[in-house]
């Protein structure tokens, strides 16, 4: 009974954080069970995280949900389908969803055409993502690629980078999760200023614009025009990173130091797509046919 | 020289630091020559800092701002990203480098 983790409802990062204490107090070495059987409500970018899990137990086994709505999203996703040979992918009649997956760090190929399917086939667009002018659409798609690099440059993780992301059509909202179990945050910064600072510390000082723990070239800009963005359409980033998590919501910032450790960076970011509310940049007031 | 970052790079998409340092490299070519060089952006889709910043930033650590100023052109981008670089990632490369010599200079003077 040791080795289950039990998935039940997963809205928010609160509900993710609980069970990822749990599997860290798992032994990774014995069979870990990832139980669906009773999650009645999973929101699909959160399958970033659990796809990372999942692929740093050296056996484990998944468990579907009894519940087909559940069991239908995550197979739109892809996640079951990865996971679970018997399982196929299916068909995102309602664009509901950006499929989970995961790229090495190296794989520059596979990155680059997930790049090409944000940028030059609209997914955001595609997927209804309309209320956002094209021009905000570009930074949205760019502050996406822009987390990539970040992960792909910093993050060190030996299994590389995961995503997935949900689009909330009633809810107006487009939730987007990337993961790394790289070294973290905290690591590179401490590391970089030869100083102590905690993992809220440490995130703060990285999402400051030149920030950056590349020693050699100038870099530090991904997360601060992220922070941008975010803020000017009323959008939420939360940075999870070692023990250190960044809230940015209703455009007021928070810092906080947990009390358990995350061997990695979770970055959520949630874009505003209200229907009845056109996200435009304010240069372009005037300028909207 | 005219350098076109799409046939430099293979792509359309100049979104990882990987391919640009294959632009900084055939920049370098030339500025180490003292050769003018044109960089033209026109045929890429879209740029993000991350290439911006490994690209271009990094020639101010190679070469003075003045010579840059004089050799380097850089030509196709839209004007989001041409503010981009001009307002965001060039200062930040400047302000890097110059930080970066003072704390080697420091270093060196502690160590001296």
């Amino acid at each position: 009974m040791k080795n289950i983790l039990s998935f039940t409802k997963v809205f928010s990062l609160k509900e993710s954080i609980e069970l990822y204490k749990k599997f860290q107090k798992m032994d990774t070495k014995e069979k870990i069970t990832f139980d669906f059987s009773n999650a009645t409500f999973v929101y699909a970018n959160f399958t970033a995280l659990f796809g990372a899990l999942i692929d740093s137990c050296e056996n484990f086994e998944v468990i579907l949900p009894t519940d087909e709505k559940v069991k239908s999203v995550l197979s739109k996703n892809n996640f079951f389908p990865i996971f679970l040979k018997n399982i196929k992918k299916l068909k995102d009649r309602s664009n509901s969803v950006v499929n989970y997956e995961n790229f090495g760090l190296e794989d520059i190929e596979k990155q680059d055409r997930f790049s090409e399917k944000l940028l030059l086939e609209n997914l955001l667009e595609k997927k209804g993502v309309t209320n956002l002018s094209q021009k905000v659409l570009k930074e949205v798609s760019k502050s996406i690629l822009e987390l990539f690099s970040n992960a792909r440059d910093h993050s060190k993780s030996q299994k590389g980078i995961y995503v997935a992301g949900q689009f909330f059509p009633k809810k107006g909202k487009f939730d987007f999760t990337i993961v790394d179990l790289g070294v973290g945050i905290k690591y590179n910064v401490n590391n970089f200023l030869k100083e102590n600072k905690t993992g809220s510390e440490a995130i703060e000082w990285a999402i400051q614009k030149q920030n950056s723990t590349n020693k050699d070239n100038p870099r530090g800009l991904g997360l601060a025009l992220l922070k941008e963005l975010i803020m000017k359409s009323n959008g939420k980033i939360e940075i999870l990173s070692d023990n250190g998590l960044y809230t940015l919501q209703q455009q007021q910032e928070s810092f906080e130091d947990l009390n358990f450790i995350f061997c990695g960076t979770l970055v959520n970011i949630e874009f505003n797509i209200e229907k009845d509310k056109k996200y435009v940049f304010n240069e372009e007031i005037g300028n909207e046919d | 020289m005219k350098i076109d970052v799409s046939q430099t790079i293979s792509k359309e998409l100049a979104t990882n630091t990987q391919d640009g340092a294959l632009l900084f490299e055939s920049i370098k070519v030339y500025l180490d020559k003292n050769e003018k060089v044109v960089v033209d952006f026109s045929s890429i889709k879209m740029v993000i800092s991350s290439f911006l910043n490994a690209a271009i930033g990094k020639l101010y650590g190679d070469f003075k701002e003045e010579f840059i100023n004089n050799n380097l052109e850089i030509t196709g981008l839209d004007e989001d990203d041409k503010e981009l670089l001009e307002d965001v990632v060039i200062p930040n490369a400047k302000s890097f480098f110059e930080h970066k010599e003072k704390t080697v200079q420091i270093e060196s003077e502690i160590l001296a």
